[in-house]
């Protein structure tokens, strides 16, 4: 069955192109508009804000592969092949979020290799930015299958979470800045899951103790509620 | 007995009865047609068989056992071919293969095997690392079925198996249902909206309309039924129910349904009265006027009042 979902997940190239191509470009042309701009010494800084940043938007663009999955193997045709099977269909809801978790995760981070190999860049504590990241994708994945079963339709599901990213970014601060409040910070900070990974990749960068507990609080708790409703959810699947 | 239902009730949300005290038997080795008209409960019933659904009323015995949709173990023993092609279209046949039978706890050298078997009875052996986007609908269609003979199922159903492919290969997959139900004993359940696919594969055809069955037997015993019978079917422009009504009222008229704009009169054996139902119809436009021997498509069509093609949605 994991052959078989892989198999799947990796014949979609026009996936992949979109989900590594685009912000690999987004985060080129954005590094190349703002370098003239940037003081001396902070080059690294600004690449680092403008990669998390299109990693972590990425990351919930990455949800089309679960909806995709999960639409094509339960709300079509396919479904009446998998339920007369003697697996038992929640199988097959996690074998393809878990195999989504894994590409997108590795979009992540070939991501993060271009930002250091082109740009040459330190990030500080790699591994603690890489948990974040995975996090991250964890949550945008059950995210996603959340919203397949509710909605059930696949670009409609995609709708949804395509109004979700575009108001996270733009609320969070990330496209636009705001001039600096408490309120602001705080909209950069916790207003969305979006938001928490990129906080939470930036307290691992800082070191920043309390702010790593807050933020990979904030996102396995809300991990483990999601998982929690997808697990609840995929039962109807059965139906 | 594979198959035993007795008294089968389904309900479904909307309130509508889509068994209604169905009652059905299938032996081993026998194919088995299923024929009704759109919303008849084909397709419930189908579920209902291979635990897609629990029934509301009633007994579904399959292989002795009860069935419903908890019943894991049961699926082993059941193959489906579902209407829709449901195969990866990206992945290659083998791959499509493959996972089908791992569904079914086949692995190593005994699926691969097994996958040389079905690529060979589905004749598509030659073209197993081929993905199926590039192949014939017949292709697409032979490797539909071959993806529910893995696990060598006892019992398969096919539910409309050869949607919209050309003439040859259907003969080839109808020649295929037959040899596989010869050939290895396999029970076999089989829907059709070509009513001369089930006469031609069948050992026995159960007709359902509203829920129930109401009639089944050899397809020769069913149309033995008709025997002799006179169909006259008298196409015009406009026709009435009213009409209808009125040739039901005529001497020596048995049966009389109205198919899209064609009465359909069944007469007493050796009754010649076509001049009287012209005259009846006189005030009608004629556009048409036939007379045959009863066939399986006319005992449908008397049984039902519908034609097996009526509708553009499937049950």
């Amino acid at each position: 069955m994991i052959r078989f979902y892989t198999l799947r997940l990796l014949k979609d190239k026009v996936g992949h192109l979109i989900l590594i191509g685009l912000p690999l470009v987004l985060i080129t042309i954005m590094v190349a508009l703002n370098e003239e701009n940037i003081p001396a010494g902070e080059f690294d800084d600004m690449v680092l804000y403008i990669g998390l940043t299109y990693i972590v938007m990425f990351q919930g663009f990455g949800a089309a592969y679960t909806f995709e999955g999960l639409e094509h193997d339960f709300y079509k045709p396919f479904r009446s092949r998998l339920l007369v099977s003697p697996v038992n269909p929640i199988k097959f809801v996690f074998s393809q979020i878990g195999l989504s978790i894994i590409v997108s995760f590795i979009q992540s981070l070939l991501l993060v290799g271009y930002l250091v190999v082109m740009y040459g860049i330190n990030i500080p504590n790699l591994a603690g930015v890489i948990l974040a990241l995975l996090l991250g994708v964890i949550l945008s994945q059950l995210l996603a299958s959340i919203i397949i079963f509710l909605v059930k339709k696949a670009n409609l599901a995609q709708a949804i979470i395509t109004v979700y990213i575009v108001i996270a970014m733009l609320v969070g601060g990330f496209f636009v800045s705001f001039s600096e409040s408490s309120l602001t910070s705080f909209l950069e900070q916790f207003s969305s899951p979006l938001a928490w990974t990129h906080f939470t990749a930036y307290a691992f960068m800082e070191a920043s103790v309390g702010d790593i507990m807050l933020g990979t609080g904030l996102l396995v708790s809300t991990i483990l509620i999601l998982f929690a409703l997808t697990y609840k959810l995929s039962q109807r699947v059965k139906r | 007995m594979i198959v035993k239902i007795n008294d089968a009730i389904k309900r479904y949300q909307n309130d509508v009865l889509a068994l209604d005290y169905l009652n059905l038997e299938i032996k081993k080795g026998e194919v088995v047609g299923l024929l009704g008209p759109n919303g008849a409960g084909k397709t419930t019933a189908i579920n209902a068989i291979v635990g897609l659904l629990d029934l509301d009323e009633g007994e579904l015995l399959v292989f002795g056992e009860s069935q419903n949709t908890k019943n894991r173990p049961l699926k082993k023993r059941l193959g489906l071919v579902t209407q829709e092609l449901t195969i990866y279209e990206e992945l290659s046949a083998y791959e499509n293969l493959r996972f089908f039978g791992s569904l079914y706890g086949l692995k190593g050298e005994q699926l691969e095997k097994r996958i040389i078997e079905v690529a060979k009875l589905i004749g598509l052996e030659s073209r197993l690392k081929d993905v199926p986007k590039h192949y014939s609908g017949g292709m697409k269609r032979r490797l539909n079925i071959g993806c529910a003979l893995l696990h060598k199922p006892e019992l398969i159903i096919m539910d409309e198996p050869t949607v919209g492919i050309d003439p040859q290969s259907r003969n080839y997959i109808l020649e295929f249902v037959k040899a596989l139900a010869k050939d290895t004993d396999t029970s076999i359940i089989y829907t059709s909206h070509y009513i001369e696919e089930v006469q031609a594969i069948s050992d026995r055809v159960y007709i359902i309309d509203q829920g129930h069955i109401i009639a089944d037997g050899t397809v020769q015993s069913l149309i033995e039924k008709m025997k002799g019978d006179q169909i006259t079917q008298i196409t015009v422009k406009s026709p009435s129910k009213k009409s209808v009504e009125t040739l039901k009222a005529m001497p020596d008229v048995k049966e009389v349904s109205l198919v899209e704009n064609t009465y359909q009169i069944v007469l007493e054996t050796g009754v010649s009265m076509l001049d009287k139902l012209l005259a009846l119809l006189s005030s009608e436009t004629i556009l048409n006027v036939k007379n045959d021997e009863a066939n399986l498509e006319d005992v449908f069509l008397m049984l039902t009042g519908k034609t097996l093609r009526d509708g553009g949605a499937h049950d």
